[in-house]
């Protein structure tokens, strides 16, 4: 049953990053190709997934949505992996003052609700994509530092660290060479699961107007668009975007809860038992 | 007991400087000028150095910090321009409908999780564990921005049933006499059912939004610790005691995995604020949520930096009164 959830949460995902990549291909029309007299189409052959109020082709926006979407949720990840995992990694494995001031402060950052920190974050660097994804990084910092933290302080005990440390060998190297593969595992749950919620956070901030600028396709975006003429019945414009997001993140959930049964058949999850 | 409460409280401001350097630091260390922030792009620059004196923002910045810190000890949280208010008096107009909501979610998620968290562990692989299984995993993957203009397409749009999604009472109707400030109580407390029926009405769809991702995650923990927990020892000598299944599952089973449960839901306080950002802004509710994203529309710092503030004071706060519970749970657990 794990492994089947797994597949599908992989099938999903793998199926984006494929759609995502023949978006110049297989999209049928120019995503921000402006024809007013197409405009509000619901869907139809010519265009599946109907049109929006400047005649935008929806099914090619969301093709093309997915790239946007993929980059934003993998760079803000990145960003989070390269602060986070350091962090984490020197303050459990010097420990002292160091390491109690580093964990204070990805204490502190995780006491935001992450919602209302990546919005400030994002207000404060300015509206746009990389505002959106330097925010969304920060607010997933911590995670990987207080992951990285508690395994670092039980992998350092370990007889072969203490045996690399007796050889002579550098902390870095012992950190980076020794420490850090042994952590990779539950890093890898965390960073599939953390990039649902990058794209969750990336695309609700580009909805509120602080992510991407028009006339980029985005998913978040999209939706907010089309928020205008839900009351007049063009549905589509928000349905189809909606879609795509919940996929995405759901592949991802999938994913990082397969991913942990999978990678740590001892300490299995509860959530399926 | 007492003394643990005053510890923990001390143990927060540590955390909460740790916050107001970090929200202070955010708005006047990156990008952007605060001063041209408040007059505009267009204004002259006379008065943009005018106003930079006047707040101060030429001065160092620890000199700022230092100044902010103080302003923020006299429970000053600064001035909205947008809305020509100080920031305190326009939180506290509009939290009552954030609490009015924030509250409803809570109550609508628990009234739907916990059952069926204990029924999807007492009655494994059953249908109604499938059915909690794909409510687990809808609620954590739906965006809720998206869900909510899907209940107002079909709810308001094509059925017709709901009232159109502005505000927390039709315009038509006149708000109940003011006593607490949520209109479901007022109106209750003054038997005003018109308005009782308006507001339910409006605070429907909001509200089962909002509640899915708690719904979510809280029939998740109910049902992994309950399972835990039915497997224990004194489950099954409460069960050879003769004891009914109700009553070994409620009395023995569901008090014992209340408090991972407790916890998910503190934490979930946090979640809700920040979902009722994006639902306040869809449903044109008028509370802190909405205040909010249009002060990040407007380029108006101070309330943001105050609802990033009082966020985290609230998540704290909650987290303490949730740790307060264990002992009530649960009598070994002692303060020290």
């Amino acid at each position: 049953m794990q492994r089947r959830l797994l597949l599908v949460g992989l099938v999903f995902i793998l199926l984006w990053v494929v759609l995502a990549l023949l978006a110049p291909w297989i999209a049928p029309y120019d995503p921000n190709g402006i024809r007013t007299e197409d405009k509000l189409q619901s869907p139809n052959m010519a265009h599946w997934f109907g049109t929006d109020n400047f005649g935008r082709d929806i099914f090619s926006r969301i093709l093309y949505g997915a790239r946007v979407t993929l980059w934003t949720g993998v760079l803000a990840i990145g960003i989070a992996c390269v602060a986070g995992i350091p962090l984490g990694a020197i303050a459990g494995y010097f420990g002292g003052k160091v390491g109690n001031i580093i964990m204070r402060m990805m204490d502190t950052l995780l006491a935001f609700p992450s919602l209302i920190l990546a919005m400030a974050l994002a207000a404060s660097i300015g509206p746009g994509l990389l505002g959106a994804l330097l925010a969304v990084g920060i607010v997933a910092m911590p995670e990987f530092a207080r992951l990285m933290y508690g395994q670092t302080v039980v992998i350092k005990e370990k007889e072969f660290i203490e045996a690399s440390r007796a050889l002579g060998v550098r902390h870095t190297a012992i950190i980076f060479q020794h420490i850090l593969p042994n952590a990779l595992a539950p890093l890898i749950v965390q960073i599939t699961l953390g990039l649902g919620s990058a794209v969750l956070i990336t695309s609700s901030l580009s909805f509120l107007g602080l992510g991407v600028r028009p006339p980029t396709a985005e998913w978040g975006a999209m939706i907010s668009y089309g928020r205008d003429y839900i009351m007049s019945g063009e549905w589509w414009m928000t349905f189809f975007p909606g879609i795509a997001i919940a996929t995405t993140i759901f592949g991802f959930i999938l994913l990082g809860d397969g991913l942990r049964d999978a990678l740590d058949p001892h300490g299995r999850s509860p959530r399926h038992k | 007991m007492p003394r643990y409460v005053l510890k923990r409280i001390a143990m927060m401001i540590p955390s909460v400087a740790g916050i107001i350097i970090i929200t202070f630091i955010l708005t006047r260390v990156l990008p952007g000028d605060p001063a041209l922030m408040i007059t505009g792009e267009q204004a002259l620059p006379e008065f943009v150095d005018k106003v930079r004196e006047e707040y101060g923002f030429n001065e160092p910045l620890f000199i700022q910090l230092w100044d902010y810190m103080k302003q923020l000890f006299r429970g000053d949280l600064g001035f909205a321009w947008h809305t020509g208010h100080s920031v305190a008096s326009d939180f506290a107009s509009r939290f009552p409908a954030t609490l009015e909501l924030t509250l409803a979610s809570m109550a609508i998620a628990l009234i739907v999780a916990v059952p069926l968290g204990i029924v999807a562990a007492s009655k494994q692989n059953s249908i109604v564990d499938h059915i909690s299984r794909v409510l687990s995993i809808i609620g954590t993957s739906v965006p809720i921005f998206w869900l909510g203009l899907l209940l107002i397409t079909l709810f308001y749009s094509k059925l017709g049933w709901l009232p159109a999604p502005i505000g927390r009472i039709s315009g038509n109707i006149n708000p109940p006499t003011h006593i607490t400030g949520l209109y479901i109580a007022d109106s209750l407390l003054s038997g005003d059912l018109v308005a009782l029926k308006s507001s339910l009405h409006h605070l429907l769809l909001p509200a089962i939004c909002l509640s899915m991702s708690t719904m979510a995650i809280v029939t998740k923990m109910i049902r992994a610790s309950m399972l835990e927990v039915i497997r224990q020892d004194f489950m099954r000598t409460a069960k050879a005691k003769g004891l009914s299944e109700r009553a070994v599952i409620y009395k023995h089973g569901l008090i014992n995995s209340l408090i991972p449960t407790l916890t998910v839901i503190g934490l979930q306080f946090g979640a809700l604020l920040g979902g009722a950002v994006i639902i306040e802004t869809i449903f044109v509710w008028p509370g802190i949520g909405s205040y909010v994203t249009e002060s990040i529309l407007s380029a108006d710092y101070a309330p943001i930096q105050a609802m990033t503030l009082i966020s985290a004071v609230l998540y704290g706060l909650i987290n303490l009164v949730v740790e307060l519970l264990y002992g009530v749970l649960d009598p070994r657990v002692r303060y020290e």
